[in-house]
């Protein structure tokens, strides 16, 4: 009798404990209960926008974080209860906050950061801008390996066009819609939507020879506007994502291979060494041929006469 | 000597409108093959239109080309007559290997039944109705590629467009080069040209045609 009056105790003083340990312990099907709720938002008084609290749980679990516990990152106390203190609103969270370990090198989390506060978006915009302005952590995922190189490109282009394509959430950040209808802007370019279908916004609007994710967004007027970059032998595109959908793919060789694997095809960039090389020097021998042929003829005239 | 009205005004026009466009074509069209920002030949963007341009004029010239020849009489020139083919090839190719260097007279001079002689012949079909389709239709898929299919040959469309505008491209440059040097080959290095540009064809001596009938045969 006394051993259960003790347990029957115990379990009372243990209670409240648990119910505050709660989120930590049910995980992150606790926190989704209402963040998995599409209209979970709130209107910010400072900026007038809604910000929406929402996260895809579909999403979430496909992507790289998926194996996280919400308070991995959120790990303020605050986050435990209900409703988070408000201060909370203020919070920013990093990527290189958690990604400094060494096993994340490959993805140079620190170069990114450097890169990015030199881009424009930074320069502009401030702390207003963060990674999770285009990277939703809830959602991202690298694996660019297996996937179809339109499926890339559109992926990549849907992160810019969240806030380029209608200016709704650059309202939101900087109090107006900065352009005008997309398509206007890129008039200069011919067929714009194919070419949007076969490169990302970023192998114009960055510098970065060689890098497969750069990071520094260019002012608009430093954006590649020649034909002839891209358009070219020593396009480059070869040196973006080209160059790492075409690792194996040698330039000059792998012609065939890169229309075979439905690669964009671009007018001076698709060129194959050997079909041009044979045809100047079919074209070559077809003009000493026939040098040759007309000075026999004068020759031979001249003989006669 | 004796001359013949074989080629009418709207041939001479469509002669020299095509020559052209092609001219601006090839150059055009090398200068983008060949790009190169660092040492530009015309401007890519120029190229593009300029090129663009004179492709759909030139694939009018091909419909004036096909309207002509089907409502005049100038269309037979294009049939080919395969009774002794073979040999009527044979002493064309004979004569620009040996005939020419002797002053032999050429076995197949034009006339208003055969303008051609049987090597032209040929390769003007093959050339109007082989590779002129292949340039123009590959020409209007590069041209609007949002509505090329997805897959030619197990390859990406386009690329299929492109690799086979390239080689007909090529072929024609090859064409072009052969076709002014041939043109040299009339009496006089010029009298084909001035054919061409007054519509009459001048025959020296008319005495050929008994040798040009037993050759048709």
């Amino acid at each position: 009798m006394m051993k259960s009056k003790t347990i029957l105790l115990s379990l009372l003083l243990i209670f409240p404990l648990l119910l505050q340990a709660a989120p930590s312990q049910k995980s992150n099907s606790h926190c989704l209960r209402c963040h998995g709720m599409q209209t979970l938002s709130y209107l910010d008084s400072t900026t007038n926008a809604i910000v929406s609290l929402y996260v895809d749980s579909t999403q979430f679990k496909h992507s790289n974080h998926s194996k996280l516990q919400c308070t991995y990152c959120h790990k303020d106390a605050g986050f435990l209860t209900y409703p988070h203190p408000k201060a909370l609103q203020a919070q920013h969270l990093y990527c290189t906050d958690c990604h400094q370990e060494k096993e994340f090198a490959r993805f140079q989390f620190k170069k990114r950061e450097q890169e990015f506060k030199r881009s424009v978006h930074h320069q502009k915009l401030g702390d207003k801008f963060t990674c999770f302005s285009c990277h939703d952590p809830h959602q991202f995922k690298t694996t660019y390996g297996e996937e179809n190189f339109k499926d890339i490109v559109r992926r990549d282009n849907a992160i810019c066009l969240t806030c380029h394509k209608t200016g709704h959430q650059l309202i939101g950040m900087i109090g107006k819609a900065p352009y005008k209808d997309l398509l206007s802007v890129h008039s200069w370019l011919p067929n714009p939507q194919l070419h949007w279908k076969a490169v990302r916004c970023i192998e114009c609007h960055t510098n970065s020879p060689g890098d497969l994710y750069p990071h520094q967004i260019l002012p608009k007027e430093q954006a590649v506007k020649k034909c002839e970059e891209c358009h070219s032998k020593n396009s480059i595109l070869y040196s973006k994502l080209y160059r790492f959908k075409a690792k194996q793919i040698q330039q000059k060789k792998g012609l065939l291979q890169m229309a075979v694997q439905k690669y964009p095809y671009a007018v001076g960039m698709a060129r194959n060494q050997l079909i041009d090389n044979l045809s100047i020097l079919i074209f070559v021998l077809m003009l000493i041929g026939l040098a040759t042929h007309g000075f026999l003829r004068w020759l031979s005239g001249r003989k006669r006469s | 000597m004796k001359k013949l009205y074989l080629y009418p005004i709207w041939l001479r026009i469509w002669h020299w409108t095509n020559a052209t466009l092609f001219f601006i074509q090839i150059v055009t069209g090398l200068s983008m093959h060949f790009s190169d920002p660092k040492h530009p030949f015309i401007p890519f963007a120029t190229a593009r239109i300029v090129h663009n341009i004179a492709g759909i004029l030139l694939v009018f010239m091909y419909l004036d080309f096909l309207i002509g020849n089907l409502f005049t009489w100038n269309g037979k020139h294009y049939v080919i007559k395969f009774k002794g083919l073979f040999k009527r090839l044979f002493l064309q190719t004979r004569f620009y290997v040996f005939g020419i260097f002797k002053g032999e007279p050429h076995p197949f001079e034009s006339n208003e039944n055969s303008k051609f002689n049987p090597l032209q012949q040929l390769t003007y079909v093959f050339v109007m109705f082989v590779f002129m389709p292949l340039l123009i239709i590959s020409g209007i898929l590069l041209l609007f590629p949002q509505y090329a299919p997805d897959s030619i040959f197990g390859i990406g469309g386009i690329w299929t467009a492109g690799l086979l505008h390239l080689l007909a491209a090529y072929f024609f440059t090859l064409f072009m080069v052969g076709h002014i040097y041939l043109g040299t080959t009339g009496h006089s290095p010029t009298s084909n040209f001035k054919s061409m540009l007054d519509g009459y064809h001048v025959i020296l001596h008319e005495d050929h045609s008994k040798q040009e009938q037993q050759n048709e045969k």
